[in-house]
């Protein structure tokens, strides 16, 4: 994911500048700037979208490619899953906490099936969140996730949380099918 | 009863939870064996509890213009811990700091060495 | 309400003061840094209480600032400190060797 390199009349090469401005990064610095004042005003917007042009321009970022379409009813799904998991891992990291019983770990390594930066970087944050795992190693060019697994007595344990994580992407990718993907599936 | 009494419960009743989880992680934190497994209760414990604390919050003043703001509290701290958790997991674990004795299965020491290309993340 | 309010304030004191107990005993610096950023949380959570009590709603933002740079901390300690003696003392074969 490298920025758009423009060469300058000089021969320097340096990335573009106008590429930075986005518009979904506009629409992520004006809807904080509308929390920050708390209140939506036609003069806030407008003074939002100026300071997040600004913004952009004065601290270039390399463009982000979703790389994938939405759908929006499995995303709700894949959110509502998400909100379930996060409160279930809290309850069992609290038994985990306070049993007696000495915790046993894991490290397990999980093969993506993506292709695509963004999901991997999607994956694994929600990995770190649901229960059991901290991402402990990410390989890139394998699309490896290594993950630390709480609380697995034994080998079969780890080899379920695997197959969860499986299913956790397979969930995103529905919700998010990648572009490419899309296009051989109507091919065929 | 009214329906700011039962905002006012709610909010009760979110904040109470919330600080529960808070507490639960500390407890976690000093309590767990090795840092691998303290990062998880630094992590999930700590979020749901930030969330829960922010809704009784949100409940308890009832005023739209700081929903935005509290939202925004979560959503960066969803980001930042999972970040913050990753990139300490990750030192602590090339640091060879790790109780191997603690690890069922280690598929990441035990696999073939492989080097990654300087500069991927 | 107030005591509501009191005992989630105790209850995050209490919180504190563990992650007080785990950021002196260490044992290396990540385990601190670990510390350290619940010990933020913990802080944005009793902020947010006292806006609870005390209605008044500008210190909120404070708390936004506090949650996007709890992590500068433990991020910079990670990628910063992975080679220090700290390190080494961590590692329990080392730690009860005592050969330093």
């Amino acid at each position: 994911m490298s920025p758009v390199m423009r060469t300058r009349r000089d021969g320097t090469v340096r990335p573009a500048r106008h590429r930075a401005v986005q518009p979904l990064s506009v629409a992520w610095l004006l809807l904080v700037w509308l929390a920050l004042w708390g209140d939506v005003t036609p003069f806030l917007i407008v003074g939002g979208v100026l300071c997040a042009v600004l913004v952009s321009v004065v601290f270039p970022l390399p463009p982000i490619d979703l790389g994938s379409r939405i759908h929006p009813l499995p995303l709700l799904g894949v959110v509502v899953r998400f909100a379930v998991d996060v409160v279930r891992a809290s309850v069992q990291v609290a038994g985990v906490v306070l049993r007696r019983r000495p915790v046993r770990n894991a490290v397990v390594a999980v093969d993506l099936e993506t292709e695509s930066d963004f999901i991997t970087t999607l994956v694994a944050s929600m990995l770190s969140l649901i229960p059991g795992s901290v991402v402990v190693e990410v390989r890139r060019s394998t699309h490896t996730l290594y993950l630390h697994v709480l609380d697995t007595p034994d080998a079969s344990a780890a080899d379920a949380f695997r197959r969860t994580a499986l299913d956790l992407e397979q969930r995103v990718l529905r919700a998010l099918p990648p572009r490419a993907a899309e296009a051989d599936r109507r091919a065929r | 009863m009214s329906w700011t009494a039962a905002a006012d419960l709610a909010a009760a009743v979110c904040i109470l939870l919330g600080a529960v989880l808070a507490l639960l992680a500390s407890i976690g934190v000093l309590r767990m064996p090795d840092l691998l497994s303290r990062m998880h209760a630094a992590t999930k414990p700590q979020v749901l509890g930030t969330v829960l604390v922010m809704t009784g919050v949100a409940l308890r003043l009832r005023d739209p213009g700081v929903v935005g703001l509290l939202a925004l509290v979560v959503v960066l701290q969803m980001a930042t811990t999972v970040v913050a958790s990753h990139m300490v997991g990750r030192a602590s674990f090339r640091s060879g700091q790790v109780r191997r004795d603690l690890l069922v299965v280690d598929e990441l020491s035990d696999g073939p060495a492989h080097e990654e290309p300087r500069g991927a993340p | 309400m107030t005591w509501v309010l009191v005992a989630a304030g105790a209850m995050l004191a209490v919180a504190a003061a563990l992650l007080l107990v785990r950021l002196t005993v260490g044992p290396t610096i990540l385990d601190r840094s670990v510390a350290l950023d619940v010990l933020v949380a913990v802080t944005v959570c009793a902020t947010a209480l006292h806006v609870a009590h005390t209605g008044v709603t500008y210190v909120l933002p404070v708390l936004v600032v506090l949650a996007g740079c709890g992590l500068v901390g433990p991020v910079s300690v990670a990628r910063y400190a992975s080679r220090s003696d700290d390190l080494e003392a961590g590692a329990p074969e080392k730690r009860r060797g005592g050969a330093r």
